[in-house]
């Protein structure tokens, strides 16, 4: 049985006074196996968050379908909601005049967790999740990321089989990050299937076993991360400045070189190159020509997009 | 499920929420010296009009008024947690929504109990009314009832402001002025016209404060059940509408993403 499965799943919003309806999602169809930490990549306004809420019954579809461990989120929205935890991104979603202590307290109540359990099963996440010493203070007083990891105690407290993550580390600092997604990493181990959405593509290559696109709604490709991570330095950019017009002749023709263009910003020139292996002798060739103002960045997530679905032959 | 757990903890969010409003000197000397100061004024219009029977009738009907104006606070704090962002996940949380809510919004008819007993015993005191401890105790149990059918209102005034949040105060400001104006507080209410006195039988506070009249007169117990009984069922009316209407919302707001808009 797949843990989550969607067939043409679409969802529209009425958009101004005039009757018009804005898609927010287009025909999906996704499945994720059970135990599998799946990402869903895409830019802000991608359709990511519409489809989690959608997978958690928080909103209903238009059309399509779409099942949680075999239940249908229409039909069987009652036992869905006993097997699926949520953990938005932010600060919005907790009670701030309450302990930590006092909001899973009244979460476990929420999810009918047995009260005997509740006290043993809240000081296990609290240890887990690192604020077993804080749990006593109101949540008012915690920083960004003491508030998300509490996020994620609320999300497990009910003991989710499935959990959705929506832009979880929107917002923390790189230390914080860091030890949430360790604690993904953990849930993964335990059998936890986690539909993870985020726009960064570093948080998807750590913790994903495999990374669905999106953008405008519509499911755009499924790759396994390291296939992205593929793109992502096959399509590496150089920004240089001072290059003679015979240097940036010699460079269009070289192998592995996608183009050379006029920087987006200052005075010099981008090479984005189609081959990562082309790097280093494109930066070898720089240095000896005397050419001392380098910058390399990867591309953008909507520029991997652009090469990606461009070099299948679809319409981004 | 176990309901009364969760309106428990509900509970104790409301409480925090208000411990977060009022600290007990802000309570004391900004809530009910402005609570008092309103109903001093209308128990001295009273006095200026030189009728005994009128000063006593501005003094209940305010007494018990302040406690239903207060209660009714519980509409604003049904919008709560659209601010906060619990909303959402209240309504997909298995125990639901009316638990929680109920839970989160009950302090306020408490505190409706205490500023309308409070305002009743500085009254009492201040303008000499005569009150019998056997009067008082039977009068307790229906300020009570008063403060939790205007409960019953304020849910679904606050089913319907937790759409449109924005209107949350204006609700709150016109609900209060109706009851004030209307249900019998400065005149009986069957000094309005016949439409309007019809239309507030159907209001909270309007049995209540009769039956509260009527156990201070000596009207007879079966007057004073008979209005009772009636404030109970006009409360208990609009509590099970108020729930139904909450959950619709909720429904309505999954299908049309009204579930997560603060407007």
């Amino acid at each position: 049985m797949l843990a989550i499965e969607t067939k043409g799943l679409s969802r529209s919003y009425a958009s101004g006074n005039e009757g018009k309806s804005l898609l927010a999602l287009d025909d999906v169809s996704l499945q994720v196996e059970q135990g599998e930490v799946r990402g869903l990549l895409g830019p802000n306004g991608a359709g990511k968050t519409t489809l989690v809420k959608i997978l958690s019954t928080v909103l209903l579809p238009s059309g399509g379908r779409a099942s949680i461990l075999g239940e249908d989120v229409v039909q069987n929205t009652r036992a869905v909601r006993s097997k699926i935890g949520i953990v938005f991104g932010g600060d919005r979603g907790l009670y701030n005049n309450l302990t930590a202590r006092q909001n899973l307290e009244y979460w476990a109540a929420l999810y009918d967790v047995p009260a005997k359990e509740t006290k043993l099963r809240i000081d296990r996440l609290l240890a887990r999740v690192g604020l077993t010493e804080r749990a006593s203070q109101r949540v008012s007083g915690y920083s960004r990321g003491m508030k998300q990891r509490l996020h994620l105690a609320r999300g497990l407290v009910a003991g989710a089989r499935v959990l959705f993550l929506d832009e979880p580390t929107m917002g923390m600092d790189p230390m914080a990050a860091r030890d949430f997604r360790q604690i993904v990493h953990d849930l993964r181990g335990e059998g936890c299937t986690v539909l993870l959405t985020t726009h960064d593509m570093r948080e998807a290559e750590a913790l994903c076993d495999k990374v669905a696109l999106i953008d405008r709604g519509k499911l755009l490709a499924v790759e396994k991360p390291a296939e992205l991570a593929r793109y992502v330095a096959k399509y590496e950019r150089i920004d240089v400045e001072g290059a003679s017009e015979t240097l940036l002749a010699t460079l269009r023709t070289h192998g592995g070189v996608a183009t050379v263009n006029r920087a987006p910003q200052g005075d010099g020139h981008r090479i984005e190159l189609a081959d990562g292996a082309a790097h280093r002798s494109i930066l070898a060739l720089l240095v000896e020509t005397g050419v001392t103002s380098i910058t390399t960045s990867r591309p953008s997530l909507e520029e991997v997009y652009v090469h990606l679905i461009g070099d299948r032959g679809l319409e981004v | 499920m176990s309901w009364s757990r969760v309106y428990r903890h509900g509970l104790a969010v409301g409480a925090a929420d208000f411990r977060d409003f009022w600290s007990l000197k802000s309570w004391l000397f900004g809530w009910m010296l402005r609570i008092l100061t309103n109903a001093f004024a209308w128990v001295l219009l009273g006095r200026v009009l030189g009728s005994h029977d009128r000063q006593s009738f501005l003094l209940v009907g305010n007494a018990v008024a302040v406690g239903a104006t207060s209660a009714l606070w519980a509409s604003n704090a049904c919008t709560w947690a659209r601010y906060d962002g619990t909303h959402p996940l209240l309504v997909i949380a298995p125990s639901g929504l009316a638990a929680a809510t109920l839970g989160r919004t009950s302090i306020w008819p408490v505190n409706g109990i205490a500023t309308s007993i409070a305002t009743f015993l500085v009254l009492t005191l201040a303008f000499g009314y005569r009150l019998t401890v056997h009067a008082a105790l039977a009068a307790f149990p229906l300020v009570v009832l008063v403060c939790a059918s205007t409960f019953g209102f304020a849910l679904f005034m606050g089913a319907v402001v937790g759409r449109w949040t924005r209107l949350r105060n204006l609700a709150l400001d016109v609900s209060g002025t109706l009851l004030m104006a209307f249900c019998g507080v400065a005149v009986p209410s069957s000094f309005w016209p016949a439409p309007m006195n019809a239309a507030v039988q159907f209001l909270p506070l309007t049995h209540g404060l009769l039956a509260i009249r009527g156990v201070l007169n000596d009207a007879g117990v079966g007057v004073v059940l008979r209005q009772a009984s009636l404030e109970a069922v006009v409360g208990a009316s609009w509590l099970v509408l108020a729930l139904a209407l909450m959950q619709r919302m909720a429904e309505r707001g999954r299908a049309d993403g009204s579930i997560e808009l603060v407007v």
